[in-house]
């Protein structure tokens, strides 16, 4: 990234509440200045937490955070299905979507996990065919989790799903360059 | 992170990312200038969004640095793409600081942009990430 006078070393990225994951990001760009001085990156922790007092109703957040968390388990299991159904395939078809399919269950374990084991319906036939139902999923994916930031009353849950959310609209230009 | 600090560091990010894309869509040929140039015009178009956004918060937008510093070398395609891909993949967790920091549809509009970026990443040849942020040691 261009850098723009000051490095900042490291800055924390998502991890809704402390839970799993604290990922951390060095580099320059807009750790660059954008991020400015150190005092403002501290200032991310403290400013947005609810009070105790602010309670009007109980936060939607937990329930929201389960359904995502569910949906990421179910994408694993289309994955899982698509991964069997082309197991015959070149072996960088089944390294790309092993690879997608990991970062599915990154972003289950970021949002707390899910006990759901989903079975996927059975993947079609051709490999055009698999592939292009899973673009499918990670687009309507993608949607869902932009929608679900925008509802979220929790602003660290909303951090956390614009970055799986862009990461599964990712995923499908990754997905296109598989299609035979 | 206060809505006018989050959104100055947007405001900051694209005018980075304004700056790389002019340097790195020199860089490149054909189609891959085409998604450059149109990249371009996104960056200029979202840095004018955030600035809006700071100047509706309260505070003043700050103004592009004549030039910054790029952390590689950007001569042939490769490393021009490589560019532009960490800039995109930076700018996700700037977004993803302003969609904490906002709520309605700015923060729906931040969250869409995050995903627009880390795909253009991905389309300049970054790998998939679970939670896109620059690598640039990656490429």
């Amino acid at each position: 990234m261009p850098q723009r006078v000051v490095d900042v070393e490291s800055s924390t990225i998502p991890s809704h509440q402390t839970r799993s994951a604290a990922f951390t990001r060095r580099d320059g760009l807009l750790a660059l200045a954008l991020l400015g001085p150190a005092g403002l990156l501290a200032a991310c922790t403290g400013t947005s937490e609810p009070g105790p007092d602010a309670t009007t109703e109980p936060s939607t957040a937990p329930v929201v955070e389960q359904g995502v968390a569910t949906e990421e388990a179910e994408l694993i299991a289309l994955y899982d299905a698509a991964i069997a159904a082309l197991a015959d395939s070149p072996p960088d078809v089944v390294g790309v979507l092993t690879d997608l399919r990991d970062q599915h269950a990154a972003h289950r374990d970021a949002l707390g996990g899910s006990t759901a084991e989903p079975t996927a319906p059975s993947a079609p036939g051709t490999v055009a065919a698999v592939i292009d139902g899973l673009i499918d999923a990670e687009r309507e994916a993608s949607r869902a989790r932009i929608r679900s930031c925008t509802d979220a009353d929790d602003p660290e849950l909303a951090r956390l799903l614009v970055f799986v959310g862009a990461s599964e609209a990712s995923h499908v230009p990754a997905l296109r360059d598989l299609r035979p | 992170m206060t809505p006018v600090e989050a959104w100055t560091a947007v405001v900051a990010g694209e005018d980075a990312a304004v700056y790389a894309y002019s340097v790195a869509g020199g860089r490149v040929r054909g189609s891959a200038q085409q998604r450059a140039l149109a990249g371009l015009e996104v960056h200029r178009s979202n840095r004018s969004r955030a600035a809006s956004l700071v100047t509706a918060s309260g505070g003043t937008p700050p103004p592009a640095a004549p030039a910054y510093e790029l952390p590689e070398e950007v001569g042939v395609p490769r490393e021009a793409k490589a560019l532009m891909a960490e800039v995109d993949n930076a700018l996700v967790a700037v977004y993803a600081d302003a969609a904490a920091a906002s709520t309605g549809e700015d923060r729906r509009w931040a969250a869409r942009v995050a995903a627009d970026s880390a795909v253009r990443a991905v389309g300049w040849g970054a790998p998939t990430q679970a939670f896109p942020t620059a690598e640039p040691s990656a490429q």
